[in-house]
């Protein structure tokens, strides 16, 4: 069965002319170039380089004794993976499941895709307009085969593009480099006279594992189309998706909201057949010329309900930086379940607890569409006693069932240990403390530019750094809870207590620091 | 034990304010949200609710805080073990950090329109005009849950709360009683003169003015404290006898 596509690019001139927009046609020969062993070399070389028979491995310097008039551009490794991701990008309007092939070639299984596009010659013709168009990618070798090594042997070595195999026949055909083994196996193969894959396949595979390496015979029959294996696309195929071509290209948003209700509806009916619900939806709308725009959607509770996800759409739709602009029109809008949960139908229960805990949760899903996940949270426990880490800010999206065995103890009415301020700052203030009550406190403080006299303190409440993490910065520290004189309360301490403690005979003697010695801090602010 | 009821006194089945505007003086502004926090479960404890939770008293309070990051900044973050000392459970608790006054507004809108939420709390650096929070006041009758606008602000703007507050942080009595400090040397001393509640810590005290009622009341300025576990304002003592007037039975 028709299997996958696999195209290569020679992506240099791609590179080097369509990433920039546009950029007129060079007329010398161009070559990227790295430094390899101390010596310029060249990578990756154009078409009219290759012309020229520039091939990438040769010295700069060689290349420029040839050709004089050369271009020599440094290569950018990180630029040519971020162009592959946009070709995968591009290339996911055609399947869904599409692999990166490295160095500069796409793996793309189109099992059940080809009817759409009439036939696989047909989607080929498109996935190549489709790249030229929206990326400036000039050549583009595909081949289509029963299984992905094959298809890529036939991409990278065979004479003539596009091609489609069904059978083995034309591997046959190629030369024995189509292996991609090394050097020295090559030379071996060569050697003994062997020069075409055919060749090798006739001769029993017990030689090759011999002398070679399982390995090679491996690849062998992978690449014979005898053992096949599964790609990893770039995203997970969606749990369900439904999709919908528009006649001709739809940029209104009354009709895309028309069009999404009826897939939603379509969803909902295929989630109901599996008893599931979906937590994280994707529209996804592909443009007349070529790009695509995603709309994500997560709930904290798996729904199938079409009216809950148009309206999380809108709400996203309110939020989104830029707009969804349609350009010219969508030709192709698509519905995707990427994560699905099972949903059985719940009995309505006496105390109506299920109901509360549902509207909850859509008023967390509805906030969080409309400003982000991140910005919506529960606040959780963390087993530890420095202040300013006991806790942390999960998205309420995830934390969608109270944990019923929740370790704060406000349930109960009893609250452990001393009180604690109702603000904390996340990097404890420096302020300025002086005078001395002769128990440790400071008699004021100044902080932002305000003198605050403390009448009452309480404390000290020593909280030591726990030395199994990583240290806080603070050393050990002594809290006192000041009361100033206008009522407010503040949470102060004095950093690194125990090192600040003098000598002991020394300390009965003088009695301890005066306070103004000492670094203090303030961290929290009580009500 | 007395217990002040008379500008707290919000019972009633309908018609009982629900949006409330809680101001803080200059740089009392964690004594401002204290109140406001104190007041949610006050109000929703004695209030007539709508639906079964009226049954459960003692339920976990859900309560949506929404503030602003620049307020975020200023006053420091929510922590969680600061609510617990206040009474309520942090695991109920809905944080919302949002960028502008319109996104809190507009998130506000969306929690008072979710009548399994308790209360919420809306943070806000700008006043609120007069649709904004009639808006607001429209739905939160419908749906049960009330609002409280906490704001940073001093002057009060004519606008569609129903009453209308002014926080101070109130001196402790503890404080007035010893005048100086208090348990020393010895970590976390009990102090004499403490009035019964959580321990040796005294409970939080709020100067408070009611500057605004729906039901007319007058001006009135008190000073009361909030018990946490018992989940009421009580009045520290010394000060009951000056507190305010209005329809207020003594409850022995």
């Amino acid at each position: 069965m028709p299997y996958l596509v696999s195209d290569r690019w020679r992506h240099d001139m791609a590179h080097g002319g369509a990433r920039n927009g546009a950029v007129p046609a060079e007329p010398r020969p161009l070559v990227f170039v790295e430094k390899v062993q101390g010596a310029m070399r060249i990578v990756a070389a154009d078409a009219a380089a290759r012309a020229v028979r520039l091939a990438p491995g040769m010295a700069l310097a060689d290349a420029r004794a040839r050709v004089p008039a050369l271009k020599a551009l440094a290569s950018d490794r990180h630029a040519d993976a971020v162009y592959l991701d946009r070709l995968a990008e591009t290339a996911l309007a055609v399947t869904p499941s599409v692999a990166l092939d490295h160095p500069n070639g796409l793996v793309l299984d189109i099992a059940g895709c080809a009817h759409l596009f009439g036939g696989e010659a047909g989607l080929v013709a498109r996935l190549q307009a489709l790249l030229r168009v929206t990326h400036g990618v000039c050549v583009c070798r595909m081949a289509v085969a029963p299984t992905p090594d094959m298809a890529r042997a036939l991409a990278r070595f065979s004479r003539i593009s596009p091609v489609f195999a069904d059978d083995d026949e034309r591997v046959r055909a190629l030369p024995v480099a189509a292996l991609e083994c090394g050097a020295e196996d090559a030379r071996a193969l060569r050697r003994a006279g062997l020069k075409t894959i055919g060749a090798i396949a006739q001769r029993p595979s017990v030689l090759f594992t011999a002398r070679f390496s399982k390995q090679f015979t491996v690849k062998l029959a992978r690449i014979l189309g005898e053992e096949d294996r599964h790609i990893t696309p770039l995203r997970a195929p969606p749990v369900c998706r439904a999709e919908h071509r528009c006649a001709e290209p739809v940029a209104s948003s009354p009709v895309i909201e028309a069009i999404l209700q009826d897939l939603a509806q379509r969803i909902a009916g295929e989630l109901q057949q599996r008893d599931e619900g979906g937590r994280a939806f994707e529209v996804v709308a592909l443009r007349s010329d070529g790009a695509v725009r995603r709309v994500a959607i997560e709930t904290s509770q798996p729904t199938r309900d079409p009216a809950v996800l148009l309206r999380l759409y809108r709400d996203r739709l309110i939020a989104l930086a830029d707009p969804l602009d349609p350009g010219f029109g969508f030709d192709l809008i698509s519905l995707q379940v990427l994560r699905s949960e099972p949903l059985v139908p719940q009995q309505s229960s006496l105390d109506a607890r299920a109901a509360q805990n549902g509207e909850m949760a859509a008023l967390v899903d509805r906030l969080s569409a409309m400003f982000g996940r991140a910005r919506v949270t529960r606040l959780e426990p963390v087993d530890t006693h420095i202040p300013e880490r006991t806790q942390w800010a999960r998205p309420a999206l995830d934390a969608a069932a109270v944990s019923a065995g929740a370790k704060c103890a406000a349930v109960s009415g009893a609250v452990l240990g001393p009180p604690r301020p109702l603000f904390l700052f996340g990097a404890p203030q420096p302020i300025d403390a002086d005078g001395d009550d002769g128990h440790g406190a400071p008699a004021r403080f100044h902080w932002r530019r305000l003198s605050h006299d403390i009448v009452a303190a309480d404390g000290p409440e020593r909280i030591a750094d726990e030395w199994w993490r990583t240290p806080s910065g603070f050393g050990t520290r002594d809290y006192f809870r000041v009361e100033t004189v206008t009522g407010q309360r503040f949470w102060i301490f004095c950093a690194n207590a125990n090192a600040n403690a003098a000598p002991a005979n020394a300390a009965m003697i003088s009695g301890p620091q005066p306070a103004s010695a000492r670094a203090w801090f303030i961290h929290g602010v009580f009500p | 034990m007395l217990s002040l009821s008379g500008p707290f006194e919000m019972t009633g089945a309908s018609g009982s304010p629900v949006l409330h505007e809680v101001l803080s003086a200059p740089g009392h502004f964690g004594a401002a949200a204290g109140f406001a926090l104190a007041l949610a479960q006050h109000l929703t404890q004695h209030q007539g609710r709508r639906g079964p939770e009226a049954a459960l008293p003692q339920a976990p309070l859900s309560l949506a805080w929404l503030r602003q990051q620049a307020a975020m900044i200023e006053t420091g973050d929510v922590h969680g073990a600061g609510l617990a000392s206040l009474g309520l459970d942090a695991a109920h608790v809905l944080l919302v950090s949002l960028r502008t006054s319109q996104d809190v507004l507009c998130a506000a809108l969306e929690a008072a329109r979710c009548s399994a939420l308790g209360a919420a709390v809306v943070e806000l650096t700008r006043p609120v005009d007069l649709t904004a929070s009639r808006r607001l006041k429209l739905a939160a009758e419908k749906s049960g849950v009330t609002v409280i606008v906490l704001g940073h602000w001093t002057s009060a703007r004519a606008n569609a709360a129903q009453t209308r507050w002014l926080v101070r942080a109130g001196p402790s009595p503890r404080a007035a009683d010893r005048g100086s400090c208090t348990s020393f040397g010895t970590g976390f001393g009990k102090s004499p003169g403490s009035s019964a509640g959580n321990g040796p810590w005294p409970r939080p005290a709020f100067d408070v003015t009611l500057l605004k009622h729906v039901r007319g009341l007058p001006e009135t300025r008190v000073v009361v404290e909030w018990d946490h576990e018992q989940r009421s304002f009580i009045p520290p003592l010394p000060q009951c006898l000056d507190a305010v007037s209005g329809e207020r039975p003594l409850a022995a």
